[in-house]
């Protein structure tokens, strides 16, 4: 090979793994670790629209008025950063000091080791949702506070569901919603890839989705349990809704407020979207559909009894490479008080301080909200449930099932994936 | 015979002392390239070799602890993982699919232009560079749109057009091969015109004379095409095709953007969308998968290098 050639060559090798190789951004920390300093910038990041303007201008005030030369940066990700892009920025001497994480997600990110020990300040912070204080506690060890935690209800407008006539049963509730599905209403709105709104019917019979035994997990879809509510929901899927057999749930206001759906579960906070004014920047319905907007918690298979919900939510962890981290405990000090939490509450969020329980407004989305949660359930506890989330795989077989595929086979290579993740 | 038997000693010293001085300037110009290539492609580079063998975590460069070496255990795992070979075949055939439509679409497109009048061209010019410009992601998200299944433009136009309901919620995502049809249009869309824009002025080199003495010896627009247009712009097009065979095996904003958005992700995932989803942080097999990227695009693009070698020496 002459010069030439060598170059000619190694230029094309370089370009394909320059295609390859993704840059690291560099650089950019300022003040050095340990000695909280005179000034700086304490950045904090938080997931979506949930937590209100309100609270975000309280963290930043009460922040800066206690830390004289300090400034708090706040920047909203959205739920699809919380993963890879997290990992990146976490271990990047450029690294965010207080992010938020969804509660099921805190586990994998203690496990990489970039979250800081908490323990410390745990003994401040007072009577914590104990349920998401175990998502963000590995060996008795505290690395995500809890931060609010969420469950869905059922909304519907009394210009389409007869309130007086509401499902007490699981069973019911899918017989109401056939029925009052046309060609341009869903009855129950039911995308595919919505697997949180999956789970109720799993677990309403009894299912799991996945149980340990000893050091494997043993996935549960294919159990006689998982499968009566599987089938159910398939029912849901093919004569209750005209949802996309492949859609997520995450803009669904906007089919509710087209007046498209009768029964819509949703996570609570979604009330916010559907009564938000019609010239908001993000449109919502307040005019009408929107205007005498209801929910109750989904039934399960005993009369007035609610069906076991997902324990969404949030937690808050401080990086382990942040540059103040002192400072970035005292954010999450502010983040956790009493006025902070109140706002929260207030805002129709359960709240992680359980003193801002009265804070939460008196009306049947957060009633309801607060009796679904009581009888919530999560997924794994394991860090390796993250793999599972990121690779589809529970969404995938879903759209399946939707598509009309046997629940029996396609729960049997599902289970397959799952352990094949979670024991790998 | 003596005179140049003589001569040929102290000639062939200078000619040896010129090349030496050209070597060291020609080295010193290269030095400032190599450097920022060594630094930008070569560490990353040797790095992702290292990591591919070995069961580095972002838990190891936040504890500062070593990494296992474990040999070819990642490559085992991958290549051995029950659903790898589909994603290689996946990744492979929308290679293939979009580069051809896109070599055949863009050089088209360069021919046309050569026949515009000079406002055309210009209206050509400035909507090519508009698609250009448009960044992928922005140009998935409204192509998605575009396609949606509940108020997209493309079910509303195939219900007003047929007058049925038929494409009443059709979801186009949902069948892989619907998924890769819509992928293909916007691939192809957004890289016809880097390949239009470069055969353009690869045509430009064409010398006219020799179309001319063809259209007199009787040759059609296909034969001057085929035989005097295309021999002249070949090597520009063997460069494009390396790039787009690259490029699109390496195709990850348009399949992610467009996988949440609709259809199932495990029948739609190629090779860099699969890397992305083996979960957070795990750099050994990751690596291991972006090595194996470049095998194949090596393996693939082999013959065009050189090809494109000998061109260079004849």
């Amino acid at each position: 090979m002459n010069g030439k050639k060598l170059l000619a060559a190694t230029a094309t090798i370089a370009g394909a793994s320059l295609a390859l190789v993704g840059c690291s951004s560099g650089s950019g920390g300022s003040g050095s670790a340990g000695e909280p300093a005179e000034s700086g910038e304490l950045t904090v990041w938080l997931v979506g629209t949930d937590t209100p303007a309100e609270a975000r201008e309280l963290l930043a005030s009460t922040f800066e008025a206690q830390h004289e030369g300090w400034t708090l940066h706040l920047e909203e990700k959205t739920w699809a950063d919380v993963s890879e892009s997290y990992v990146a920025a976490l271990q990047s001497n450029d690294a965010p000091d207080v992010v938020e994480v969804g509660n099921t997600q805190a586990i994998g990110f203690i496990d990489q080791g970039l979250f800081a020990d908490l323990t410390d300040i745990r003994g401040d912070l007072g009577d914590l949702n104990p349920g998401l204080e175990e998502s963000g506690t590995v060996d008795g060890a505290l690395y995500a506070a809890p931060y609010y935690a969420g469950g869905r209800v059922v909304f519907y407008s009394p210009d389409n569901v007869d309130p007086d006539n509401l499902p007490a049963t699981l069973e019911e509730y899918v017989d109401q919603g056939i029925e009052y599905r046309t060609d341009s209403m869903s009855g129950i709105y039911a995308p595919g890839r919505d697997w949180y709104n999956m789970l109720p019917y799993i677990w309403s019979y009894g299912g799991e989705i996945a149980v340990q035994d000893g050091d494997t997990w043993d996935a549960q879809f294919s159990s006689p349990e998982s499968q009566e509510g599987l089938k159910l929901l398939q029912k849901v899927y093919q004569e209750a809704t005209n949802a996309p057999t492949d859609g997520d749930e995450a803009d669904a206001n906007v089919p509710f407020c087209a007046g498209e759906v009768a029964f819509l579960s949703a996570p609570a906070w979604m009330a916010g979207s559907i009564t938000a004014p019609e010239d908001a920047e993000v449109p919502g319905c307040a005019e009408s559909y929107g205007k005498d907007l209801r929910a109750f918690a989904l039934p399960s298979n005993t009369p007035g009894e609610p069906a076991p919900i997902f324990a969404g939510g949030s937690n808050i962890g401080v990086a382990a490479l942040s540059d103040s981290p002192e400072m970035a405990k005292d954010a999450v000090g502010i983040m956790l008080s009493k006025e902070y939490q109140d706002v929260m509450a207030a805002a129709g969020l359960t709240p992680a301080l359980l003193d801002s329980n009265e804070a939460l407004p008196d009306n049947d989305v957060a009633q309801s909200q607060a009796a679904a949660l009581a009888v919530s359930k999560s997924v794994p506890t394991t860090a390796k449930w993250q793999e599972v989330e990121s690779s589809l795989v529970i969404q995938d077989s879903l759209v399946r099932i939707a598509q009309g595929e046997d629940t029996a086979e396609v729960a049997e290579s599902l289970d397959a994936r799952i352990e094949e993740i979670l024991n790998g | 015979m003596y005179a140049t038997a003589s001569a040929a000693p102290a000639r062939e010293t200078r000619a040896k002392r010129r090349r030496r001085s050209q070597s060291i300037s020609a080295w010193a110009l290269l030095v400032p390239s190599i450097a920022l290539i060594t630094l930008m492609v070569g560490y990353p580079g040797i790095t992702m070799v290292w990591q591919s063998f070995t069961d580095y975590q972002v838990r190891n460069k936040i504890q500062g602890t070593p990494a296992n070496f474990v040999w070819f255990e990642n490559f085992a795992k991958i290549l051995t993982s029950s659903d790898f070979p589909a994603v290689l075949g996946r990744t492979i055939g929308i290679m293939v699919l979009t580069t051809t439509l896109i070599m055949i679409g863009g050089v088209l497109v360069a021919v046309l232009m050569t026949k515009l009048g000079r406002g055309m061209r210009l209206l050509v010019s400035v909507g090519l560079l508009l698609a250009w410009a448009i960044p992928p992601l922005t140009a998935t998200v409204v192509w998605g749109f575009i396609f949606d299944t509940e108020y997209g433009l493309v079910n509303w136009a195939l219900n007003t057009l047929t007058g049925s309901n038929d494409w009443h919620n059709h979801p186009w995502l949902l069948n892989p091969w619907t998924f890769v049809m819509v992928l293909t249009i916007i691939v192809v869309w957004g890289a016809i015109p880097f390949v239009a824009f470069t055969s353009y002025a690869g045509l430009g080199q064409v010398p006219k004379e020799a179309l001319e003495a063809a259209e007199i010896d009787g040759a059609g627009g296909w034969q001057r095409f085929w035989n005097v247009t295309f021999p002249a712009i070949r090597p520009v097009l063997g460069g494009v095709l390396i790039l787009q065979i690259i490029w699109n095996m390496k195709l990850f904003t348009q399949v992610y953007a467009l996988q949440s958005r609709g259809g199932i992700a495990a029948d739609t995932n190629v090779l860099p969308v699969y890397l992305f989803r083996q979960g957070i942080g795990e750099f050994g097999e990751t690596s291991a998968i972006g090595m194996l990227i470049v095998a194949i695009m090596l393996a693939i693009s082999w013959y065009n290098i050189r090809l494109l070698l000998k061109e260079d020496d004849s």
